[in-house]
């Protein structure tokens, strides 16, 4: 038996396929696995080719998706055209064999420069053009198929609960669900448990997805045994959920306070506001009012003004949303107003490649906004860090009365994870310096310490503010002196919060000063980046993993003391995009330049297997690797 | 001193008292129309059922901008064309606060457009008073959203002619719960159009149509001749037909005043409160 199982789902958008995702999913934390998917799609309401890549364990969540996988299960022929490379040797298709006769090159949905590469490889294989040919000649080489007749199993549900054919055709789901539970040799109570929670409340459905999905595992169980059966889970199952990284930052930012929150809807940031919309309801006394409000500019304007009036008030946005909010940003930080920015990156520039994911923004969010002021980035690399980061964001944008950068991506956005059930009781609070019963001679801007106290709007004396120049009082000042003085104590607070945050927090070293190599990242980069030493670390190279968490104030000399006990020539900066920026902010912080990187931009994620061969390269003294892999 | 004058005295005393008076003089050329509004705003506050610490003022960039920093009331200046969804926040944030938004044509209808239309759709619960003086002031002169066909201005040196919003007909098309158009010249009427506007659940709107030097300036009207053109041009029409109150350069041509619309919609934060109140009563609490 294996310890752990890589295996895809692929159809077209729109079809079901997020309902077997999370079914599956549901019924594999029920009994006690870890699993990582990513969701990927394109850009169109429905019809063009998704998948969901997953890798479940009996120990633990896993950290990272890889290649190649051990089970395919197509719900169309796309998804076989499209993934036959990705099969491990030995690996099983799941496929609809009524549709044998179907050419990739009459797939309106495909997109013409995938056409033009199968027709060369088709050629070269010489293969017909149809699926039943590609399915013969992947059998010849070890793969094993599992040929369902869709139609035929939808007509006997159909038959049986009297339904429609095409009522039934929306069921396809479940043969997917089916097929994976009997290769895996699912408990069927746990996939019953995975369908009722999908269906919750509607019972019909219920009962007819399970009926299908049992049908399909019973069928494929006779005919192929259980042989991708996982190991027993290696500790009994404790509570665990399972949650997206949209759901993880909505959960981080209720218990940290938050009630006000903004937006305006954008890939791949809305999905947390929608989850918020929920929470509207939370509580006795306090509301969390969420305005998806008619642009970005107004989303975040409206947070500033909910945000002086003490509300802990935020907005989630991805990259186009962001540029339009970089003005106000401008006048939150003049103004010492802390709001917090959650930024979820895609691909760039302008609209992009709105569904995939990217690390490109980097730059963008550290200078973004004219002038200067001081704000703090963070980035969470997982799930738990996620869900901290949304509580720390509020605390450190209200202790440092300046805007809060919390800096996520599509990656950890779309995927969906097993995670304990973050424990609340450690995380904490903190609203920062608070006026006491501010009187008549009450100054917000008070120059006499850096950290003027925050009064909030109504509690008693009459408060300005401008996005000019002020004084004291928050009244326009142009005096040169004055100017100068304010500035300082602005910019002042960012030396302040250098001096705070503690380094080893801001940038967390996993692994030994003494390793072979050292990869330098960030966000998402963190799950792969360990998953890979994991693996390396097997074949005798040891790997090290500088974790960059606050990007802004940067910890420098904690960073270059590190990276110096290394040597340019042994970091290697990995990032999605294509400067490998974190190279270049190491370079602007510490004077120290990283000699090497492994970059990908394609917009898909950075595999485990693609990362271990890249960073053999440079061991053997390759200077930049751009990774590729991903359909 | 006799006994009105002793009212009148401390009248303008309380009013003086709402000003920032220490931050004098102000910018406003003389002769310009915006610290008459502010004015009649002050005297509305204090007129006002309201304690005038519930008081709050939001104004963006340009001549009108600069009025929140003449108040004895917490203000924000804020960027340009977003005085609205910034105090949209401030009043579902604080609801118990009486949220005024006082700027300019520039700055409300032009860059701010968008905030201004969904904020009415919304029927947030703010007050609106955009001072109109067809032009963007600060800067010189250009033309705005509001310039009258025709009209010359420093981006329009042969006559403007890219059409001009009739507003308080667009505004009452929106859906707004209170419409009027005062100028000036009609102190009283503008102060109780305002003192009308604080009652109102929902979006509040009053244009007030201000004399403007620089304006004035481009099309060849001296300061007191524009005065002049304003009291016999000016007609009081509460039941106007508000398709035919767009403003032109025609001397000929009225322009229009009055309450024009008053509505009882519930506002946005009115309706968000009960919806809360109805899922928390049905809801079994748990969210």
């Amino acid at each position: 038996m294996r310890s752990e199982l890589v295996f895809m789902l692929g159809g077209p958008q729109g079809a079901g396929l997020e309902t077997s995702a999370q079914i599956l999913t549901t019924s594999l934390a029920h009994l006690g696995y870890g699993v990582v998917s990513d969701r990927e799609y394109h850009s169109n309401i429905r019809g063009k080719h998704s998948y969901v890549h997953f890798r479940a364990s009996s120990e633990g969540t896993p950290l990272a998706l890889t290649y190649p996988v051990d089970l395919l299960g197509a719900m169309d022929a796309e998804t076989v055209f499209t993934h036959y490379h990705d099969l491990a040797p030995g690996g099983f298709l799941v496929y609809d064999e009524s549709q044998e006769k179907a050419r990739f090159d009459r797939i309106p949905s495909m997109g013409k420069e995938l056409k033009a590469r199968l027709r060369r490889e088709f050629a070269e294989l010489g293969l017909d053009g149809t699926l039943g040919s590609l399915a013969r000649w992947l059998s010849e080489r070890g793969i094993r198929l599992v040929g369902i007749s869709y139609p035929d199993v939808l007509s006997k549900l159909a038959e049986k609960y009297g339904l429609q054919r095409a009522q039934a055709s929306r069921y396809v789901s479940s043969i997917l669900v089916g097929a994976v539970a009997g290769l895996m040799g699912l408990d069927e109570d746990a996939v019953r448990a995975g369908i009722e929670r999908r269906f919750a409340g509607r019972e019909a459905l219920v009962e007819q997805n399970t009926y299908l999905a049992s049908m399909v595992a019973e069928t494929v169980r006779r005919m192929h045994g259980e042989p991708l059966r996982l190991e027993s889970p290696a500790e009994p199952p404790g509570e665990v959920m399972v949650a997206s990284g949209n759901d993880v930052v909505a959960l981080g930012k209720v218990v940290g306070g938050l009630r006000f929150q903004a937006y305006y809807p954008i890939t791949p940031a809305a999905d947390e506001s929608f989850l918020l919309e929920r929470y509207e309801r939370v509580g006795e006394e306090a509301s969390l009012v969420v305005l998806q409000t008619e642009d970005e500019i107004a989303a975040i304007s409206s947070v500033i003004g909910a945000a002086l009036t003490g509300a802990r008030a935020a907005t989630a946005t991805s990259g186009p949303g962001f540029s339009l909010m970089v003005e106000a940003l401008g006048w939150a930080g003049i103004n010492e107003v802390p709001i917090v920015i959650t930024y979820y990156q895609r691909g760039g520039p302008s609209t992009g490649l709105p569904t995939r994911g990217s690390q490109s923004d980097l730059f963008f969010t550290l200078f973004a906004s004219h002038g200067e002021f001081p704000r703090i980035v963070l980035a969470s690399g997982d799930h738990l860090e996620a869900f901290r980061d949304a509580v720390e964001a509020f605390n450190l944008a209200e202790r440092y009365q300046t805007p809060v950068i919390h800096l996520v991506d599509k990656f950890l956005a779309n995927t969906i994870a097993t995670m304990p059930v973050p424990d609340p009781s450690g995380l904490r609070v903190d609203r920062g310096l608070l006026a006491e019963e501010p009187g008549e001679g009450y100054k917000r801007f008070d120059l006499s310490s850096t950290l003027s106290p925050r009064a909030f709007l109504g509690a008693g004396p009459v408060m300005w503010f401008t996005g000019d120049e002020h004084d004291e009082a928050g009244h326009i000042t142009e005096d040169p002196e004055l100017r100068a003085a304010m500035y300082e104590k602005r910019m002042r607070k960012l030396e302040l919060a250098d001096r705070e945050i503690p380094p080893e927090e801001r940038a967390v070293l996993y692994g030994s000063r003494d390793a072979d190599i050292l990869l330098l990242g960030w966000g998402s980069v963190k799950g792969v980046a360990l998953d890979a030493a994991r693996v390396l670390e097997r074949e005798g190279i040891s790997v090290a993993y500088l974790h960059l968490r606050i990007l802004e104030p940067f910890p420098s000399s904690h960073v270059r003391g590190i990276l110096e006990g290394f040597g340019p020539g042994r970091v290697v900066a990995v990032e999605h995009s294509y400067n490998a920026q974190s190279a270049m902010l190491v370079a602007l912080k510490t004077g120290f330049t990283v000699g090497r990187s492994i970059v990908k931009y394609t917009g898909r994620p950075i595999y485990t297997n693609e990362l271990v061969d890249a960073v053999k390269r440079v061991l053997k003294g390759e200077e930049r690797v751009v990774l590729s892999y991903g359909a | 001193m006799s006994r009105l004058e002793l009212v009148k005295r401390t009248r303008t005393d309380e009013i003086r008292s709402l000003l920032r008076t220490e931050r004098f003089p102000h910018i406003w050329c003389p002769g310009c129309g915006i610290g008459v509004a502010l004015k009649c705003y002050a005297e509305a506050i204090l007129k006002s059922d309201i304690p005038v610490e519930k008081h709050i003022i939001v104004s963006g960039i340009g001549c009108s901008g600069r009025a929140a920093g003449y108040m004895r009331l917490d203000g924000y200046h804020v960027t340009h064309g977003r005085p609205i969804p910034f105090a949209v926040g401030l009043k579902t944030a604080r609801p118990d606060l009486e949220v005024t938004v006082f700027s300019g044509d520039g700055d409300l209808l032009t860059i701010g457009g968008n905030h201004f239309i969904h904020a009415v759709r919304r029927n947030d619960d703010i007050n609106v008073i955009m001072i109109n003086n067809f032009t963007y002031g600060m800067t010189g002169g250009q033309y705005s959203a509001t310039t009258p066909n025709g009209a010359r201005t420093l981006t329009s040196p042969y006559g403007f002619i890219e059409g001009t919003f009739n507003v308080p007909y667009m505004v009452a098309a929106l859906g707004a719960n209170f419409v009027a158009r005062w100028t000036p010249l009609h102190d009283r009427e503008l102060t109780r159009a305002i003192q009308e506007m604080f009652k109102i659940d929902g979006f509040a709107f009053i244009e007030v149509v201000s004399p403007c030097l620089i304006f004035g300036e481009m099309n060849n009207i001296p300061p007191l001749e524009m005065l002049k053109h304003f009291r016999k041009r000016c007609v009081i029409d509460h039941d106007a037909d508000l398709s035919k109150v767009g403003l032109s350069t025609d001397p000929d041509q009225p322009i229009v005043l009055g309450n024009f619309v008053r509505r009882d919609r519930p506002s946005y934060q009115t309706r968000y409160r009960e919806l809360m109140e109805k899922i928390r009563g049905g809801g079994g609490g748990r969210g």
